[in-house]
């Protein structure tokens, strides 16, 4: 099948240049790293990953450079890469399940939800568990809420999608703001603002772990269901006609997702226009069938998550957060996608 | 495969949309379901598929209540046919006909060739697997409606259901896909289908039922059921209807007056 064939070779290369972005990040940065020292070391620990510690490579390196290749740049750039592979399934995710091409995690208000739980748990004081699960609750809250609106609404849905949900969005804004002017400016202020950020610029291999268990609970069952969240593209009736019970495949589709936002959140802050651009582009390359979105979206997520991010590394002498950077991308595609109806249906 | 409405009444709040229906088909029958629009026929497929619960009677299918079915079980038995096709996203006509397979595949499973090659034998059935990698929202109304029909064939339904087939299409593409329709009927499966033409209810079904108020007020043959009292209570148009021959076959066609 001619169709199949130039799917097949598009993901080729989208794989490998996953891999070679991944690589390439290793060398950029303000302290300079030999290239045979970046890839001794990543070798060595990934040797002492599967082997449990037992085997390890010759040290042949600084310990300047190991402390900079395997301490910041590997967390960081695992961070991007898991970021940017969840904020484009989820928002895949939300855009079939929703049935419209112009929502994302931030557009519903499912980032700033959970970055308001986020910044409540902390003025509260609980527990780094707590903080996660408020932010999701909240996060979840917020899509509902949007997701509500839109249904009573009288304009057309995904219209009326969008703008609830920047409603929503904007109402959680000004709740973690005003968490913020209440925050104690000694301890909490800076917590709340430092988590909110929108930057991988300290992140450490802590939050990387943190992060991937809920990211990878919510990616599983969507990869497993992918053929499935085709069905919600159609009408409910049809859906369930077909066989769909579709209630619990959406309920199950909006928890992995917006689990998966959240748990972003928790580690980058909120990083707009990822998760509408991705899937927009991935639909271009790859069509509309969610067996091939799910993981184009992965990968082409985390190739531009881990790309911007380098950019914000080495652009200027101080580092650019990275929400200013996706936006410059996404803003324009935004628009684009307005001006050409929206409709996701270039096929 | 039988399925069969009992005292059937429905409504919404207040007031009767469905008022205790009695119906039953078998295989083979074509019947074209007639009546102004809200006199309830949208309501009563919904209740026929399962999709709203009757406040009275009920709806059995191949012996079972239509409601204790999961719905998995229920796309063996009937399949639906919307008036129009109106997905988020520009799936080809291939990924919207393997959709009908999902049913007989497990929770996780994603089709694969079986599933391909009897999608493929159904578009080519229906004489479209030229369109098979064409995106289904590029191709005609008419193409599409017969891509709907062939999602329903992979689904392994022997009931379809459809909602008004022939609405939006032109002259020729209204022709192509109720002479489908009635093929359908031929082989065996049962078709159920709601039209406003009652030229289509002659010309293609071999039963007819007038709808009115929530209530079934005819059913039977097209010749005996649809005459010009009918169709003047039905529509309130005062309505001809003549037999034309065409090469030494007999043709009804009404006219209103």
């Amino acid at each position: 099948m001619k169709g199949r064939e130039k799917y097949r070779l598009r993901f080729i290369i989208l794989a490998l240049s996953a891999v070679a972005i991944f690589l390439l990040s290793f060398f950029l940065g303000r302290y300079k790293v030999g290239f045979s020292a970046v890839i001794k070391i990543l070798l060595d620990r990934l040797l002492r990953l599967i082997s449990l510690d037992s085997w390890s490579m010759q040290q042949s390196w600084t310990a300047a450079e190991a402390s900079v290749v395997a301490s910041i740049r590997l967390p960081r750039i695992g961070c991007a890469a898991l970021v940017g592979c969840a904020l484009s399934v989820a928002g895949a995710c939300y855009q079939g399940m929703f049935r419209n091409p112009m929502v994302s995690p931030d557009i519903l208000g499912a980032s700033t939800g959970s970055g308001f739980g986020a910044a409540l748990s902390i003025l509260l004081g609980f527990s780094y568990a707590a903080t996660a699960v408020t932010s999701f609750a909240s996060g979840l809250a917020a899509v509902l809420v949007a997701w509500l609106i839109s249904r009573k609404s009288r304009m057309q849905t995904s219209v009326a999608m969008v703008l609830s949900g920047v409603m929503v969005g904007s109402l959680f804004q000004s709740g973690t703001s005003f968490i913020k002017l209440v925050a104690d400016t000694e301890s909490q202020l800076p917590a709340i603002t430092y988590y909110l950020m929108g930057s991988l610029s300290s992140v450490k291999a802590i939050d990387f772990r943190l992060a991937v268990v809920p990211i990878l609970i919510g990616f599983v069952p969507l990869f497993l269901l992918r053929w499935r969240i085709n069905l919600l593209t159609v009408s409910e009736a049809e859906a369930r006609s077909m066989g769909v019970e579709t209630g619990r495949l959406r309920f199950i589709v909006i928890m992995c997702a917006t689990l998966m936002t959240s748990a972003s959140v928790s580690i980058s802050g909120m990083i707009g226009w990822v998760g509408l651009v991705i899937p927009h582009f991935c639909r271009i390359l790859f069509g509309n069938d969610y067996r091939r979105l799910i993981p184009s979206c992965a990968l082409l997520g985390a190739s531009f998550l881990m790309l911007v991010d380098d950019l914000a590394r080495i652009v200027a002498t101080s580092e650019i957060p990275l929400g200013i950077l996706t936006s410059f991308v996404g803003a324009p595609v935004f628009i684009l996608m307005i001006l050409r109806g929206g409709s996701g249906h270039e096929d | 495969m039988k399925i069969e409405a009992s005292s059937l009444s429905f409504s919404y709040g207040m007031g009767k949309v469905l008022d205790s229906i009695s119906f039953s088909a078998q295989d083979g029958q074509a019947i074209a379901v007639l009546g102004p629009n809200g006199v309830g026929k949208t309501t009563f497929f919904r209740c026929l598929l399962g999709f709203l619960k009757p406040s009275e009677g009920s709806v059995i299918v191949d012996g079972r209540n239509v409601n204790d079915y999961t719905r998995r079980e229920l796309a063996h038995k009937l399949a639906y046919i919307p008036q129009s096709y109106s997905p988020a996203f520009n799936h080809t006509v291939l990924d919207s006909v393997l959709m009908g397979t999902t049913a007989s595949m497990g929770l996780f499973q994603s089709p694969g060739k079986p599933q391909i090659d009897r999608a493929m034998a159904a578009l080519d059935s229906l004489g479209i697997g030229k369109l098979a990698h064409r995106p289904s929202l590029k191709i005609s109304g008419g193409e599409r409606q017969l891509m709907l029909i062939a999602r329903a064939l992979v689904q392994d339904a022997r009931i379809l259901i459809m909602d008004e087939p022939a609405a939006n299409l032109d002259f020729g593409n209204s022709f192509h896909v109720s002479s489908r329709i009635r093929n359908l009927a031929n082989k065996g499966y049962t078709v159920i289908f709601s039209t406003h033409d009652p030229g289509q209810a002659y010309r293609y079904a071999n039963r007819v039922v007038c709808m009115q108020g929530g209530r079934i007020i005819g059913d039977g043959k097209a010749d005996e059921v649809l005459d010009e009292a009918m169709l003047n209570s039905l529509y309130g148009v005062k309505t001809a209807v003549r037999s034309i021959e065409v090469n030494g076959r007999s043709y009804k066609v009404c006219l209103p007056i």
